[in-house]
């Protein structure tokens, strides 16, 4: 960087009274920046290296606020699979309780039809008794 | 959304707030608690943040006034922030080699200086505010800030200029 020294002593002057402009302190920093600054500007080197090391200094054990964003965003994530794979359960679960009630009705069905045709069966049972007086009334007769 | 210009635009200033509040409170510790108790402040008022135009600039009122108060109540109690982080107690050697570093030098020179032209000087020099920002921070005309920046940067060369006169001899 190229710095004319009487322009440097001229902004020297300015700064002293606060009449510089931020963009000329800037030029200042810089120029006291680079090690080949003016000897004669010695006192003002010195000012100038503790602004630049002033303004790095940093706090330590600083609040942080980015990492709470990030995990409420996994926790939506994991919630979402929650409802979806609940909302999967669930309708298997009612799909499995229809068929389970489709089979006990066939069931209860089935049943009754067995049942009524077991009562005619017995029905008919009776009408049978008849064979066994014949039979017996036969065996008098052949004797 | 308010957490979020908050984690966004607040946040980053974290070091500018600790700076501020260490040049006018003198005490490392202190000034945390301070830089703290402004974060916490703005947390409160984050729903109000989207209507301020220059966050940075309100967030150093906020920490000046803070500080303020702080120095205030300390003065009241005729307690003063003990130094410690300036003049450590040690080995004469420790504070003659701790003199001899050029920054210290400065660091005394500019914590010497009144409560005010210390804020404007840091608000200034350290932290590159512009003057009107200045202005709002502090409360003051542009002459007045003017006139305080050049006062302490005047006042700062002197002695300066002095310290480095013995340290060729």
């Amino acid at each position: 960087m190229e710095f004319n020294k009487d322009y440097i002593s001229e902004l020297l002057n300015l700064y002293k009274e606060g009449e510089t402009s931020l963009k000329q302190e800037q030029e200042l920093k810089l120029y006291f920046s680079s090690e080949d600054y003016d000897k004669e500007f010695e006192a003002y080197a010195k000012l100038f290296k503790f602004f630049e090391i002033e303004y790095k200094t940093q706090m330590e054990d600083q609040v942080k606020g980015t990492d709470k964003k990030s995990s409420s965003f996994w926790i939506n994530i994991a919630a979402s699979i929650c409802i979806v794979l609940g909302g999967l359960w669930f309708y298997d679960y009612y799909q499995n309780q229809l068929e389970m009630e489709e089979a006990r009705q066939a069931f209860k069905t089935t049943q009754n039809a067995l049942n009524l045709l077991s009562n005619n069966m017995n029905e008919g049972l009776e009408k049978l008794e008849y064979v066994d007086v014949f039979s017996t009334q036969k065996n008098k007769l052949i004797k | 959304m308010a957490s979020e210009i908050y984690s966004r635009q607040i946040l980053p200033l974290q070091d500018k707030i600790f700076r501020f509040s260490r040049r006018l409170l003198s005490s490392e510790v202190a000034a945390k608690d301070a830089t703290q108790d402004v974060l916490l402040k703005l947390w409160k008022l984050r729903k109000q943040l989207r209507d301020i135009k220059n966050i940075e600039a309100y967030t150093m009122t906020i920490t000046k006034n803070l500080c303020y108060d702080l120095l205030k109540s300390k003065h009241s109690r005729t307690l003063e922030f003990v130094h410690n982080n300036y003049t450590k107690p040690g080995s004469c050697l420790d504070s003659e080699i701790e003199a001899r570093d050029e920054a210290s030098i400065v660091l005394k020179l500019i914590n010497e200086l009144p409560e005010q032209q210390r804020a404007i000087i840091q608000l200034r020099d350290i932290e590159q505010f512009s003057n009107q920002e200045i202005e709002e921070i502090m409360g003051l005309n542009s002459t007045s800030v003017r006139v305080a920046l050049s006062r302490a940067r005047k006042k700062i060369m002197n002695e300066l200029k002095k310290t480095s006169a013995y340290g060729i001899q």
